[in-house]
């Protein structure tokens, strides 16, 4: 089925991401992140940045679609490389470990 | 028919925190939101409505599940058994529930499984709402009740009453559908039939907020929590190995077979789509499925209102299993706890799908340990930061303000100082934030002491202070940098201001001298933001005070024989006072000096009355600190202590104490306590949380206090709150 339709390198995320939840380690690096994300203050910027939105449009004309939308691009910048490094680093780690994949 | 009431409200919750998830999408996750309670979700035309088919689909889940563990063979063979399920879902015309025509005799003898305990924890199967309620309770009467008589021009189905499930049961595809349809369409922008979908948009915004219709009728279904746990014991938080393995090999898009744009799951069916590539919206809009769940932050997402729902019962159950989850996940770690794990994994399941008589049992000790647990939210320590047990105390009570925590956790404050980063009330604001963000641990106030440092600079250095002139200083502060908050009538009139400092605290202080020569009185009023109180054993002691007026004017409930109570302050210093022959004033209606008394009363009652109750002494060079006991009450009457019921006492009139007694009446909210002595001590607040918990603030440290602790405690400023403005 769609299988055959996708590439080579979507098959290996698919696989990567099979074993990450498979084992739990996408919940633990899910945690790692939230801790990692809020001890940074990126939550606190973002949390600002989406009052500010949502005073600009006015409460009742925001929807989370609205917001993602609208964030989402803030949000990826301001994460920090030490965080992006990090896990990384951990993803790496766990890849060479289950390097039978 | 729920389903045709286009919900706003939902809207109104403010994701709280946005995460990024690991594949790099944003995620909304939101806390219980103040509107969170009531945001209320049905599934609408969703199948989850229909019990039979409800039933069904745990059970094929379970099965499917199973299964899929067992033989592991992968998805191809899952979408296969996934087929008839989806197949005995109603063509897009139709209703889902419509097609589960043997539920209609089912239903009826069905015993509504009642549980003793009233816990929305316990999964007692709900019996059926009654209409009736369900009307009163939102959206259009005529809509929703069918027996009633419809207030509003119906729908053609509805007009005649029925029994609750039969007009639904016989909805034939060209009525109701068509109306859901008109209703749908037209929030799509294409609203040719719009006129009926416009005219159910008015009803319900006339309706107030109310919540998601949506979930109200997917909770209709008899074993929705069953469901919506098991969805989430296996496929959201996914802690045992097996529904790991399980998520990892099921979890993809059926559209698309991916697994990275947003996740998520259908609640009436099995069918999982990518959010970001609207696969799940056109699932959901082809089969009426109108709620869907994220597979990885376990949010759900309604269709109808287009936005997340946030559902207290729905919450709930994702939080039970997120942390009964997480505890798994963390314990996996040798084998011998996945092997408990697993063992407990099949207790589990054993407990919560199929032996339904053991569910009670297991359900209540759970109860029992809810109900110990308190709620915690806006109790939080502050660091001393070096002898500044005075500011903490006063914060601690300055955010357990009603009216005032109203003003700052809705942002209500426009800052327009030149340089926010030294407006008080920014700071104050985000205070508020943090002292009710749920944190548990200890918040830093030093950044408010910087500001107080620059902004009242004898209170700067690390001396102690006192707690007294840090909450006048703190007003006073506050209260210029909010001047600008409300228009600029400040300048004329001082005393109406209306910022929201000047609005919860000040109170009106009428003083009436009398010139004892012609009898004439000339008043003033002041505004005052507290009333110092002078105390028995002080040098101004009132051991004279008249019998007659404590007896007559006074209820002394609160008073224990021998001691004195704040009802004895605050009558001495509602006394006339003799000003002497040394002070003389100048009368205006006699055009002379003449000795006169001043009286003081209330002639404006503020929202907030503090109590200062003046245990420092400064008698020429002597300084001392009184320790006399005064008793206060939890309530408290101001009605004695008012101008008017002076005057209508001068008049002799009876004073009007029915309809007056309740305005005037106070409760307790906060204490500030003083140990120690005038050289060095230490400040410590009660602080009550809801309406009768009470809490012990020591800076960082906070404990459950009883009221015994805190009516027997010195007392050295009083927090009362007037009643029936404090909600909590």
């Amino acid at each position: 089925m769609v299988v055959s339709k996708m590439n080579k390198d979507a098959q290996m995320r698919a696989a990567i991401n099979q074993k990450l939840i498979e084992t739990g380690e996408r919940e633990r690096l899910k945690e790692l992140l939230r801790a990692k994300l809020i001890e940074c203050g990126w939550k606190d910027q973002l949390k600002a940045h989406c009052k500010e939105v949502i005073k600009e449009k006015g409460l009742e004309h925001v929807t989370v679609d609205d917001l993602v939308a609208e964030i989402t691009p803030k949000g990826r910048a301001l994460v920090p490389d030490s965080v992006k490094k990090e896990l990384l680093q951990r993803i790496r780690t766990f890849l060479a470990q289950h390097a039978s994949l | 028919m729920e389903h045709t009431q286009p919900q706003q409200h939902s809207r109104s919750s403010i994701p709280d925190a946005l995460l990024l998830r690991p594949g790099g999408e944003l995620m909304a996750q939101v806390r219980d939101s103040p509107s969170g309670s009531l945001v209320r979700w049905s599934s609408g035309g969703g199948g989850g409505a229909s019990p039979e088919e409800a039933a069904e689909k745990a059970g094929k889940m379970e099965k499917e599940a199973v299964g899929a563990t067992k033989a592991c063979s992968g998805q191809g063979a899952e979408e296969m058994k996934l087929e008839p399920l989806q197949e005995r879902k109603p063509a897009p015309e139709n209703l889902t529930w419509s097609d589960s025509g043997d539920d209609k005799k089912v239903l009826p003898s069905t015993p509504p499984r009642c549980y003793s305990s009233s816990s929305p924890l316990c999964p007692r199967r709900k019996p059926r709402p009654r209409p009736q309620p369900r009307a009163r309770s939102r959206g259009p009467p005529g809509l929703l009740a069918p027996p009633q008589p419809p207030s509003h021009p119906p729908p053609p189905p509805l007009t005649r009453p029925q029994p609750w499930r039969g007009p639904r049961r016989r909805s034939r595809p060209g009525s109701r559908p068509q109306m859901l349809q008109s209703c749908f369409s037209d929030l799509g922008g294409s609203g040719d039939r719009g006129g009926l979908g416009d005219w159910l948009l008015e009803v319900e915004f006339d309706q107030g907020p109310t919540g998601c219709s949506h979930v109200e009728s997917f909770k209709v279904a008899k074993n929705w929590r069953k469901n919506l746990r098991l969805i989430y014991q296996r496929f959201i938080w996914s802690g045992t190995p097996e529904t790991r393995k399980h998520k990892a090999k099921s979890c993809i898009c059926h559209v698309c077979s991916t697994h990275m744009n947003r996740l998520h799951s259908c609640l009436s069916c099995v069918f999982f789509g990518c959010f970001t590539e609207k696969h799940i919206h056109k699932h959901a809009e082809t089969k009426q499925h109108n709620l869907a769940v994220d597979l990885y932050h376990g949010v759900i997402y309604c269709f109808m209102c287009k936005d997340y729902v946030y559902d207290k019962d729905m919450e709930r159950i994702a939080k039970e299993t997120k942390e009964k989850n997480l505890k798994l996940l963390t314990s996996t770690s040798t084998d011998v706890s996945q092997q408990q794990c697993m063992a407990s994994g099949v207790e589990e399941k054993h407990s919560t799908y199929e032996s339904k008589e053991q569910e009670p049992k297991l359900v209540k000790p759970k109860k029992k340990r809810r109900k110990k647990s308190v709620y915690t939210i806006g109790l939080r320590g502050l660091i001393n930061l070096g002898n500044t047990c005075f500011m903490n105390c006063i914060v601690q009570a300055l955010t357990h303000i009603p009216l005032l925590k109203d003003f700052f956790l809705s942002d209500k404050h426009k800052c327009i100082m030149t340089s926010p980063s030294l407006c008080l009330v920014c700071e104050m604001s985000s205070l508020f934030h943090a002292m009710y963000s749920g944190s548990r641990t200890p918040h830093i106030p030093y950044k408010l002491l910087h500001l107080i440092w620059i902004h009242a600079e004898h209170l700067a250095g690390y001396r102690q202070q006192d707690a007294h002139e840090f909450l006048i200083a703190i007003l006073d502060v506050l209260h210029r940098h909010s001047k600008d908050d409300s228009v600029g009538q400040e300048a004329s009139n001082p005393n109406c201001c209306n910022c929201i400092i000047d609005q919860i605290f000040t109170g009106g202080l009428q003083s009436d001298v009398t010139c004892q020569a012609c009898h004439s009185v000339s008043t003033t009023i002041d505004p005052c933001w507290d009333i110092s109180l002078d105390l028995p054993g002080s040098c101004a002691t009132f051991s004279s005070q008249s019998p007659e007026r404590a007896d007559s004017t006074v209820s002394r409930d609160d008073h224990i024989p021998g001691i004195p109570s704040l009802t004895d302050c605050l009558q001495w210093f509602t006394r006339p006072e003799y000003l002497g022959s040394s002070s003389k004033i100048k009368c205006s209606s006699c055009q002379s000096y003449q000795e006169s008394t001043k009286q003081l009363t209330m002639k404006k009652l503020p929202i907030v009355a503090c109590f200062h109750l003046k245990r420092f002494e400064h008698v020429g060079k002597q300084r001392r600190k009184i320790n006399t006991f005064i008793s206060f009450p939890l309530e408290l009457d101001m009605t004695p202590f008012l101008a008017s019921t002076k005057e209508s006492r001068m008049k002799e009139v009876q004073p009007p104490t029915d309809c007056t007694s309740n305005e005037n009446k106070y409760s307790l909210f906060a204490v500030i306590n003083h140990h120690g002595t005038l050289e060095s001590g230490h400040y410590t607040s009660f602080i009550r949380q809801q309406k009768d918990q009470w809490f012990s603030c020591d800076d960082a440290i906070i404990t459950k206090a009883t009221i015994e602790d805190l009516l027997y405690s010195e007392g050295y400023l009083l927090f009362y709150h007037k009643q029936g403005l404090e909600k909590d």
